[in-house]
């Protein structure tokens, strides 16, 4: 298949070791559903408390 | 495997793990700096013109808690994630050449923008030490010896800018430190001056009639002063070695350190009557030492300008195409500067008019923000084809309608009408809904909606955007990685 004229042997590397089964290099890894969760509430709760604290004055 | 990760980094390259500079501490400390720029303080300046000391706190920790844990989601994760170059993932939403329009617009009006406010920062600043060490009359304080000092600063930027990533990172970790020194020593100063019980007894510098009104225009200029960091961060997270190492220093340090710089430039404002943080510094600290904070924050602004450059010309590399790969760093870092330095001849537009020039900003990036959202963890769960995203428009499963995807472009603009409509950037006048809404947040909503919709119902079902193809066919089941 002839490689996209933007391609170069770096980029096709690149791409290759990101889409590697079992490489060190391949695409991977996720933000914790517990991590996304636990800054929301922290956010609410001080939102809350700092909105019937700040706006109260 | 003999690959360059400097030339990687400039061409938009997805970079890979092991080429990863950033873990968690150093990636927080690059946040920090970036965040604890001057640009805070200007930021709680403007703040200070709608609201008292109390609700200001209130109105920042929740505009900044909101917008940035947009921004620390999108675009952050999908950078981190793949290595990519922000406006190169955004070719999974726009297509391959409307990304580069997006790209266009959005290194041109806002990174070039800000670094320009920056630099006129610099120029108020050195122009102030100037003025205090010759005195009054040997020095005029005027707006061309302002805007000749910025020039100055986007000189040494470029020059600063050769340096590469590495640079940015070393400044980072010296100048973090620092600067949350003076943030604190200008806290303390504040209370030298002030107690807590007259700083919350303190009007604001422009008192309002409805007090409401005020607060949401200030909570709406936290959001705004938030989304502002969308087009900086995808480009610095992909140098991070792990997505959580990615997430929680813009949490920590973004959300963090802006809070508490703005806070505390609230409390200068308040008490000096000023919303100039260079005016601020001689009254607070005297003298010798007010000289010695301007100086310092004409240097941290300068590591600010160079982090900004360096994520707008990455921008421009990595989206521009092959002709813009061809040209030598140093050259295209020259180009972007140039619109910077144009900027800082009109500082009215900018610096002196911080709460307006955030609204514009705001208009442009709360439904960028919010598309990208939706279209990566909504419509894509969270996966992008890095491969696609490299090929031309003709081949890309991206590439959408010759190269454009018109359902993102009416889904930005329905959402830049949804503001304009609640908050009139120009006049700064709110409608009435606006009270109750305001101005960010609606837009976003209806961006993403309008975008979730069109892609569901047009774009699927012409079989564009490559929504049916499981991206990352290899990719492993998800761990749970380390905070590295």
């Amino acid at each position: 298949m002839p490689m996209p004229s933007e391609f170069d042997s770096d980029l096709e590397e690149r791409l290759t070791a990101l889409e590697a089964k079992d490489s060190p290099e391949a695409v991977s890894d996720r933000l914790p559903a517990k991590d996304f969760w636990i800054s929301v509430v922290v956010l609410t709760v001080a939102s809350v408390l700092l909105l019937v604290w700040g706006y109260s004055a | 495997m003999s690959l360059d990760t400097d030339r990687a980094a400039s061409k938009g390259y997805p970079l890979l793990k092991s080429e990863r500079l950033w873990g968690f501490w150093k990636y927080s400390w690059v946040n920090v700096s970036l965040a604890i720029a001057t640009w805070a303080f200007l930021q709680g300046g403007s703040v200070a013109t709608f609201v008292g000391a109390k609700a200001a706190i209130a109105s920042i920790v929740i505009g900044y808690g909101i917008s940035v844990l947009f921004v620390a989601l999108v675009p952050n994760i999908p950078s981190a994630r793949y290595g990519a170059e922000h406006f190169v993932t955004l070719r999974s939403i726009f297509g391959v050449k409307g990304a580069r329009v997006v790209m266009i617009v959005v290194t041109v009006f806002s990174l070039a923008a800000w670094a320009a406010i920056l630099a006129l920062m610099v120029g108020h600043a050195v122009s102030n030490v100037v003025g205090q060490l010759l005195g009054p009359d040997a020095w005029t304080n005027s707006s061309i010896s302002i805007t000749v000092i910025a020039l100055l600063a986007i000189l040494v930027t470029w020059v600063l800018l050769l340096g590469g990533p590495k640079v940015i990172g070393r400044v980072g970790t010296i100048l973090a430190p620092a600067l949350v020194v003076l943030t604190i020593v200008m806290l303390i100063l504040v209370f030298t001056h002030v107690s807590w019980g007259e700083l919350i007894a303190a009007e604001p510098l422009e008192p309002a009639k409805n007090k409401h009104l005020a607060f949401m225009l200030a909570i709406e200029l936290n959001v705004g002063g938030g989304l502002a960091w969308w087009p900086v961060m995808g480009n610095l997270a992909r140098h991070t070695k792990s997505v959580r190492a990615a997430y929680w220093p813009n949490v920590v340090g973004i959300f963090g350190a802006s809070v508490l710089a703005a806070i505390v430039g609230v409390f200068a404002a308040l008490t000096l009557g000023s919303e100039d943080p260079t005016v601020w510094m001689v009254p607070l600290g005297g003298a010798v030492l007010g000289i010695a904070a301007l100086a310092f924050i004409a240097v941290a602004n300068l590591t600010s300008m160079v982090s900004q450059a360096y994520t707008g010309i990455s921008a421009i590399i990595g989206g521009g195409g092959a002709w813009l790969r061809r040209r030598s760093w140093a050259l295209v870092s020259f180009g972007f500067l140039v619109p910077v330095a144009v900027i800082t001849f009109f500082p009215d537009a900018v610096y002196n008019n911080y709460g307006r020039f955030v609204s514009w900003i705001a208009i442009a990036l709360a439904p960028l923000c919010a598309v990208q959202l939706v279209d990566f963890f909504l419509l894509r769960r969270g996966r992008l084809d890095p491969r696609e995203l490299y090929k031309s428009a003709e081949e890309s499963g991206y590439g959408y309608w010759k190269g454009y995807n018109p359902v993102a472009f009416v889904a930005v603009a329905a959402g830049s009408i949804a503001y304009v409509s609640l908050l009139n950037p120009v006049s700064y006048t709110p409608s009435s809904l606006f009270i109750y809404l305001g101005a960010s947040i609606p837009s976003m909503l209806v961006a993403g909606i309008l975008y979730y919709l069109g892609t569901l119902y047009v774009v699927k079902r012409a079989g564009k955007g490559a929504y049916s193809v499981r991206a990352s066919p290899v990719e492993k089941p998800a761990d749970q990685p380390r905070m590295n």
